[in-house]
This record gives C-alpha cells, structure tokens and sequence, in this order.
C-alpha cells in the first residue's frame, strides 16, 4: 500500500516507536514498580535512625502540602544516583556513596529545602519523606 | 598638660598650631604622632579624665528611624569610647576599599595597600599582637588547630585579634601629658568651628564649658575627631557663615549614616565531629600571647560573582545532641525534636557513621552585616537643645530590605558550604521579610556621615581626609568611611589617623 502524501516514513517510524513503547508501556510500569519499591528498601536500610528521618520527612511534606508516595520518591531518588554512578542491584557501599555524592552536589547547586528553619538538600528531604511515607504504610 | 577648660579665664583665646577635637582612638593617636613636633598642639576634650553624667547627656538626641540609642553609644572623656571597647581588630578587606558596581556609592580613593602600612602601626598602637589576620597558619598551635576545610569557596575563615582592650585615654595619659608641644584642654567643648568669611578656611573655634565658661582657640590646622555623629553634628552646628554648615555645600555633611547591624542567632549550626572544631572557632583564644577568634567570612570571588555585601560571623558552642540523652523538654522550638534525627541522618549519608552515643553538637551564632550606603540614612540636628544651647543630634538610620536580603543569602550560602562538606547543617533563623525587626541589634559603630571621595560632589572630605573646599579642616574618625564594610572600626580609626597625623608632618608641620 502506498503511504498518503501527507504521511512521510519519518511519521511512520516515529508512530511505530510510539506504539511500540505503547504496548511495552505495563511490563514497564511494573517494573519500574518493583525496581522502585526494592529501592525504596534499599534506601531506608541506609538510615541508622529511620524513625527520626520519617519525623523530618513528614514536617516537610506537611509544610509543603504533598502527600508522601513510596514508588514516587524512590523512584525519583533513584534517577538522581544513577548520575552518580549507582545501578539497581548495586552493593549498599555503592548506594551510600552515590548518595552522598548526589547531597553534596544538591549542597553545591543551592538545592535545598527549608524545613523547619534547617537547610536541607532536595535528595536528603525526598530520603525523609520516603521513610514517612513508608512508616505510614506500615500496618499499626 | 591638662588644663581645665573650666578655669580658663573668660574670653581668652589661645593661639595654636593645630587643634584637635576629640581625645578618642583618633584624636589621641594623632597627638601622639604630632608628639615631639616642631607644630603646637590643642587637645580639646568635652569630657574630664573620668565619666560625668551630666557630660555624656550632651549626646542625648532624637532618633527617628531604625530605633537606636544615641547617649549610651559613645562615650565622652578622656579615651572616648576606648573606655568601654571590646578591642576587636580586623583589618577591612581590599575589596572593601572598590567601587563595587552592584553597591551605590561605593568606592573609596585609597586603597587598601595605602592603608597597610598604617594598620601594621595601628596593630602597635592598639597593643595587638601580629599582623596575620588571614594567615591559619600562626594560630594552628603547632598544627593541632586547623580551620574547618568548607568546599565550595564562598565561606572562608579569618580571624580578628583583640586589642587588651587598650584604654587609650588611661594607657597614653602620661604620654599625653608630658608631650612638651601638646596642651589638653578638659571640660572643653567646641560650640563651633568659625570659618573666614568666605568659608574658605577655619579662624577659630568657640568652645564653652558646662559651667559657662567660654573662650577662643585659633588654630593653624583642626582636626574632628569627634565621633562618627559628632563629626557631622558639628560641621552642621558649624553655620555662622555657612547657613548650611561647613563643608556642607552640597549637603553631603550627615548623610550616609551606616552602622553594623548585629544579629543574635542568624543560624545554628549542627556539627557530626566536635572535635573538628579548633578551640578559636568557640571563644577568645590566647596564642602567642594574644587574644585571637576565628570567624567566618565570605570570600571575594563569592562577593563579586553574587554581588553581596559582606558578613562576618562568630559561632560558639551550645549543646551535645546525644541518643542517650531526651531532647530537653523544656524547650519552647519544637524543632529541637529534629536535631538527632538530623545528625543521624548526615551521618547515614556524608558523614562517617556514628560510634556512640555523642551524635553531634548544636552551635550558636552572631553576625555583624555590611549595610549599603544610604544617602537617606542621616544625621542632621534636631531643634531640642542641649546643655550648651546647641541643636542636639537627629539620627534617622535607615536600613533597606535589600540589606536584609543580601544577609539572608549569605546565610544561605553558609548552609551550602557545611551541606557540601558533609559533616553539618545548619539552621537559618533569620527570618526571610522586608522589614528589619526592632529588636535586631547593632555595634555603636557610627560611620559615613563625612564620607570620603574624590569628587567633592560625592563626598565631604578627600582622600587626605581633608574637607572638601575649607584648606585647614581635617577629619578623623570613622565618618570618613566611604563604606562600612563588615567588620569592626576601630582599627582602621587608628591607621587611618595615623595616615592623616603623618599628612600633616608632611604638609603642615615642617612648614610651620
């Protein structure tokens, strides 16, 4: 079949790579999903004091008017230490020094957050409301 | 000699070389150079050798701005207000000294390498121990005290050495009073300083005393030394001839007032490693033999790249945060709850973990900020009378909510430095708003209101301290700072004297 005039093979190969990544789209998800949660654990086991973390986390969430969710932040903290160097599956050493790395260079670019007067970095807030979110859904 | 203005007879007048009004950091500094001199000299001091409430009062006055307490400021004897200095020493920085494109009205006519000659004498004069302000190295006590490595560049440490504190009015008494060619007159205080008629130079000065008394000095050369709001003050009071006061022609004189605003706890710091912390960071040290404090600063290239004005801080220590310990319960900020699980944190990511139960350490802070100048921010005189029938001072101080914000931003980049580094954090309690809170503080330090600038249309005196367009007038002291800079002036009261006392050897004195 002759593709219309106003189609060119670019569209088509652009909409072909759409779809495709269409129909990947809920394998994707869950794993995104499962890699998230997995490194959601993996973050709060680097806090020695996850309790005092998640009372950090949630004054910065409720200062700011967010609602803490899980796969949501660790995912989002997981982006930022693959720029430093970390992968799933990594050894905790290699998780602590990318987020260190990942701290001090939120420290250096100026981004911070304000919670309670403290000057915190973005990764180290985000860490806190983690460990809020997931004390919250923890069962009573 | 100390001659009590009180017993000179009524309408003497009395013949001198130079005449310097005021026996403060300035005017005593200037004495003594001249000491010795072929030049005879008249000290003129309103006050006596001791406090007298009744002569303090004179510089009682109205404040109608930032509030602020003019009669407990300063202090009128003998030693001025060395009487009750703390003898803080730092000399200002060189960019301090430039015309900095984001500060209006920046930008002296010397620099700080015109200075550094003099603050090497200046250091002598206030009993201060080395010149190494910024040198680490002569503070380290044989390498255990080092200065916390903060990343980044913006946040340095230097350190202020401390003056005794040198009571110059007891310390140079003696001096003073045997210098052959110097007279001290007490009790004396300048009514006015009474130009020719075309105001073109000084004739003499009308000075009275409490008791009534009044008498002339006709001095070759006078220098105000008088303080940093009377210098102005008297220029203003100085109006027989020149309506608008002497050297005020383009009504610069009393303008530009700038102070130190001080503020209590601006931030809190948490530290992981206590021991990190060399002892001069806490409190005043003794190292070879002098009293010394690290504070910290921020640097040139962070002032330039963000166009700040500068901060100085102190930080002390406040608290161990420990887990074996309640937070206090007392404690009104409920954000105290925070801090172990703060420094648990930092030590979970950047810091090394903790291996007992000491997490941490809370530090106070205190921090003195360069304000702007302001041409709004004046003295002029007030139409309330003092003792003598003179027009006493009206201060409106003027602080601006860009003053506040460059000190806010300074914080923040304070909590940079100790993020990056990995081992703090710290706490802004400066609060982000327009207004400037009354209850924030300031150092009696009273500057700019005879600024010093090339251009007499830019400033009353030039760069010899000189006033503008009078050929025999000089001033000393702090008003002639063209900006405030951040950090305390009396050092730089003290070289820039000395710089004005050798002028005069030079111009004046070999000439006589």
């Amino acid at each position: 079949m002759a593709l219309p005039r106003s189609i060119s093979r670019r569209h088509m190969l652009i909409l072909g790579g759409v779809a495709a990544a269409a129909a990947a789209l809920p394998g994707s998800l869950a794993f995104i999903e499962h890699e998230s949660g997995t490194v959601a654990d993996d973050l709060i086991s680097m806090l020695s004091d996850p309790q005092g973390a998640a009372e950090i986390g949630q004054r910065w969430v409720e200062a700011a008017g967010r609602e803490p969710n899980t796969q949501a932040l660790a995912h989002k903290i997981a982006k930022r230490l693959r720029a430093h160097g970390w992968h799933p599956g990594a050894a905790p050493e290699e998780m602590r020094a990318a987020l260190a790395a990942r701290i001090r260079h939120d420290f250096e670019h100026g981004d911070m957050v304000d919670v309670s007067g403290w000057q915190i970095s973005r990764t180290s807030a985000e860490l806190c409301a983690l460990a809020a979110a997931n004390r919250a859904s923890l069962p009573a | 000699m100390f001659i009590d203005g009180r017993k000179v007879p009524e309408g003497t007048v009395i013949e001198t070389d130079i005449a310097i009004i005021g026996a403060g950091a300035a005017g005593i500094t200037i004495a003594r150079a001249l000491k010795g001199s072929d030049a005879s000299v008249a000290l003129i001091e309103s006050g006596g050798l001791d406090f007298e409430p009744d002569t303090q009062e004179l510089y009682n006055g109205e404040s109608i701005g930032v509030p602020y307490t003019l009669d407990t400021s300063r202090l009128r004897y003998f030693g001025g207000s060395t009487n009750h200095w703390g003898g803080w020493c730092r000399p200002f920085e060189p960019i301090d000294f430039e015309q900095r494109d984001w500060v209006p009205y920046s930008g002296w006519p010397i620099t700080r390498a015109d200075l550094d000659p003099y603050y090497i004498r200046a250091n002598d004069v206030a009993h201060v121990g080395p010149f190494a302000y910024n040198d680490a190295d002569a503070w380290s006590d044989g390498g255990k005290n080092k200065p916390l490595d903060l990343p980044g560049g913006e946040v340095v440490t230097r350190f202020f050495e401390y003056s005794p504190p040198l009571r110059f009015g007891v310390t140079y008494r003696e001096e003073i009073a045997k210098a052959p060619n110097v007279k001290t007159y007490l009790h004396s205080n300048v009514m006015e300083i009474v130009p020719t008629e075309d105001a073109s130079s000084v004739e003499s000065l009308r000075v009275g005393t409490l008791s009534g008394r009044r008498f002339e000095i006709r001095p070759k050369l006078v220098i105000l030394a008088a303080g940093g709001i009377e210098n102005a003050r008297m220029l203003l009071l100085s109006n027989s001839v020149q309506k608008e006061g002497l050297g005020n022609g383009r009504g610069l004189v009393g303008r530009f007032f700038m102070e130190h605003p001080h503020i209590d706890r601006p931030v809190e710091i948490l530290m992981t490693k206590p021991d990190l912390v060399a002892p001069y960071y806490k409190t005043y040290t003794k190292l070879n033999g002098t009293n010394i404090r690290a504070v910290f600063m921020f640097s040139d290239d962070y002032l330039r790249k963000n166009r700040r004005l500068g901060t100085v801080m102190t930080w002390y220590q406040v608290k161990e945060i420990r887990t074996d310990k309640d937070v206090e319960e007392k404690d009104p900020d409920p954000a105290r709850a925070m801090e172990p699980g703060l420094l648990q944190l930092i030590h979970s990511t950047t810091a090394d973990a903790a291996d007992g139960p000491l997490l941490g350490m809370r530090y106070g802070s205190g921090c003195a900020t360069e304000q702007s100048p302001n041409p709004d921010s004046r003295v002029t005189l007030s139409s309330a009378k003092d003792a003598l029938g003179l027009n006493q001072t009206k201060l409106d101080w003027r602080l601006s909510s860009a003053d506040r914000a460059n000190l806010r931003l300074n914080m923040e980049a304070l909590a940079r430095a100790f993020g990056a580094w990995g081992n703090g954090s710290v706490r802004i309690l400066f609060q982000d708003r327009d207004k400037w809170d009354e209850a924030e503080g300031w150092g009696n330090h009273h500057m700019g209101t005879t600024r010093m600038a090339a251009d007499p249309r830019k400033g009353v005196v030039d760069a010899n301290c000189k006033v503008h367009g009078i050929s025999n007038l000089y001033v000393a002291g702090s008003s002639v700072f063209t900006t405030s800079t951040t950090v305390n002036p009396t050092l730089t009261i003290v070289a820039l004297a000395l710089r004005l006392a050798d002028h005069v050897q030079q111009h004046f004195v070999k000439g006589v």
